[in-house]
């Protein structure tokens, strides 16, 4: 079964709407403040629906990949090898992104290396963020 | 709960693709499990299987139909390696509240044969949709290499473990006769095999397959007459942490434990009035070389961040003080999720495991996760 990615759930909209603008932001919980990642209709830590959306800052950092080196998935359009990352943010506690960092070469890939966005919308109009080292800029 | 006895045990030929289907596998299974105890089909008036795979696999109705009885007792309980261990608290329950005497578990699976294979199972999470599989982040090597690297970093000689129970694997393997990889991996093999998905090599991998198993809960009283030395079922236990499913091989803690398996490691240790150090052997769920890793550290057996040198031969090889997977498990023997995990240690407790055979096999622990559910079995020559 292909889902349709040009739409989203309704708890997912929010993340989709504010990556189509560059904006990676995670929901957190008006009550109780904790961050939770996927999304979900409600706090899983408290059960407020009461979430705001807060932008992640500029870099994450690399908290672990993996190359891959077999072909898995015949839905994926990239063949291997390839990496796919986990990316945390500071100040942002239980959230883990999964992405791919591209332009390093992966024998210079660290664990915790600091790794900046950047962002391509696919030909079925889905929004993607991948990573690359920080240039420090 | 040492009133319910495993009485008859029963498992299909290992294999990567059957000639015959999943359901069919399963009903002869389940015929072979009857067989071993010395009963008939109409003795069985339970079953139980996992909610998920098993009856999709097979309706729970239709194996009521094999069997020929009405009014037969149906559970399921959690998924996959989990509800395998879990199932006999379920079934211990309607068998003291008079609903079932004799309750079959069965479990098969067509992961050598379905399409996508194992990891096609995923799909039915929303989240992997839309958050990983736009990554590549699809298959259950992906999954758990993320984990390894981090190990790794926190815990260095975490690789030299994960080539010591790839081997010692393989050795066991060998001695059944029967195993998906028959070969004698070496250390070098090992080291030689292509990566996979990076730091996890072939041999850091289970084998696929096709197959089913089952197994026959009874009571203590019941079991003095049937055909086998009937093993007692110590504890049976389940563990639940607050995740979806689509989000816990990503967002899962620090991912150096596994979900639940603490905790229901635990509560099987408190039931049963034992502790790690009274378990002669262990079957664990080793879907990958660093899920077994990590699962000896999270059951017990030595602290965390001591996995590393706890296993080496001396320790986890068959004639260590905790002999592991003494078939092979999932590295080497078969993939079916921990039901011949469950066989496997029947068969030692019995004294039945032929070449593979370990010496003094007195208490044995199974083990099964299925994130983020983990189940805990703990067996005893009755």
């Amino acid at each position: 079964m292909k889902t349709d990615l040009a739409t989203y759930p309704d708890h997912y909209a929010p993340y989709f709407d504010l990556l189509r603008n560059e904006v990676i932001a995670f929901p957190r919980c008006n009550e109780c403040h904790a961050f939770h990642w996927y999304p979900k209709p409600s706090c899983p830590a408290c059960g407020s629906s009461s979430l705001s959306w807060i932008p992640a800052p500029a870099t994450g950092h690399l908290y672990s990949w993996t190359v891959v080196h077999r072909k898995f998935d015949a839905d994926f359009g990239e063949d291997p090898p390839y990496v796919v990352a986990l990316i945390e943010f500071k100040g942002m506690p239980g959230v883990r992104l999964v992405s791919s960092i591209r332009d390093c070469a992966v024998n210079h890939l660290k664990i915790n290396m600091e790794v900046e966005p950047f962002f391509r919308i696919t030909g079925q109009g889905q929004p993607l963020v991948y990573f690359k080292p920080a240039t420090g800029k | 709960m040492d009133d319910i006895c495993i009485v008859g045990i029963g498992e299909t030929q290992p294999t990567r693709v059957s000639d015959k289907t999943v359901d069919l596998l399963v009903l002869d299974a389940i015929d072979a499990a009857i067989e071993d105890a010395g009963l008939s089909r109409a003795d069985i008036d339970g079953v139980v299987s996992d909610g998920i795979y098993g009856p999709r696999a097979i309706s729970p109705q239709r194996v009521a139909a094999h069997l020929g009885k009405a009014d037969m007792w149906t559970g399921g309980r959690s998924v996959g390696g989990a509800a395998i261990m879990s199932a006999p608290a379920l079934a211990a329950e309607a068998i003291r509240a008079g609903r079932a005497n004799t309750v079959v578990f069965y479990f098969g699976m067509d992961g050598g044969s379905r399409k996508g294979g194992p990891s096609s199972n995923h799909n039915r999470f929303q989240a992997k949709a839309y958050f990983e599989k736009p990554y590549g982040f699809t298959g259950q090597p992906i999954y758990f290499a993320p984990w390894a690297r981090r190990y790794f970093s926190v815990f260095p000689g975490g690789e030299r473990a994960l080539a010591t129970i790839a081997t010692s694997a393989s050795h066991n393997a060998h001695l059944t006769g029967r195993a998906q990889r028959p070969d004698l991996l070496s250390e070098e093999d090992y080291w030689n095999g292509p990566m996979i998905a990076d730091p996890l090599r072939l041999r850091d991998c289970c084998v696929i397959s096709d197959g089913a198993g089952a197994y026959i809960l009874t009571t203590s009283a019941r079991a003095r007459n049937c055909r086998k030395h009937p093993v007692k079922v110590l504890a049976s236990t389940l563990a639940t942490p607050p995740y979806a499913g689509d989000d816990v091989f990503t967002q899962y803690g620090d991912m150096l434990s596994l979900p639940g398996a603490k905790e229901a490691a635990r509560e099987a240790f408190a039931v049963s009035g034992l502790a790690p150090r009274h378990i002669s052997f262990a079957e664990i769920y080793d879907c990958f070389t660093i899920s077994c890793l990590l699962q000896l550290e999270d059951l017990g057996f030595c602290e965390k961040g001591e996995g590393a040198d706890f296993a080496s031969e001396e320790h986890i090889g068959r004639n260590g003080n905790l002999p592991i997977n003494t078939h092979g498990g999932f590295l080497a023997y078969s993939y079916l999720l921990g039901i011949e995990h469950v066989v496997e240690a029947t068969r030692q407790l019995r004294g039945e495991a032929g070449p593979s055979q370990i010496a003094n096999a007195e208490i044995g622990l199974v083990s099964g996760l299925s994130m983020p559910d983990y189940g805990v079995m703990l067996l005893a020559r009755d």
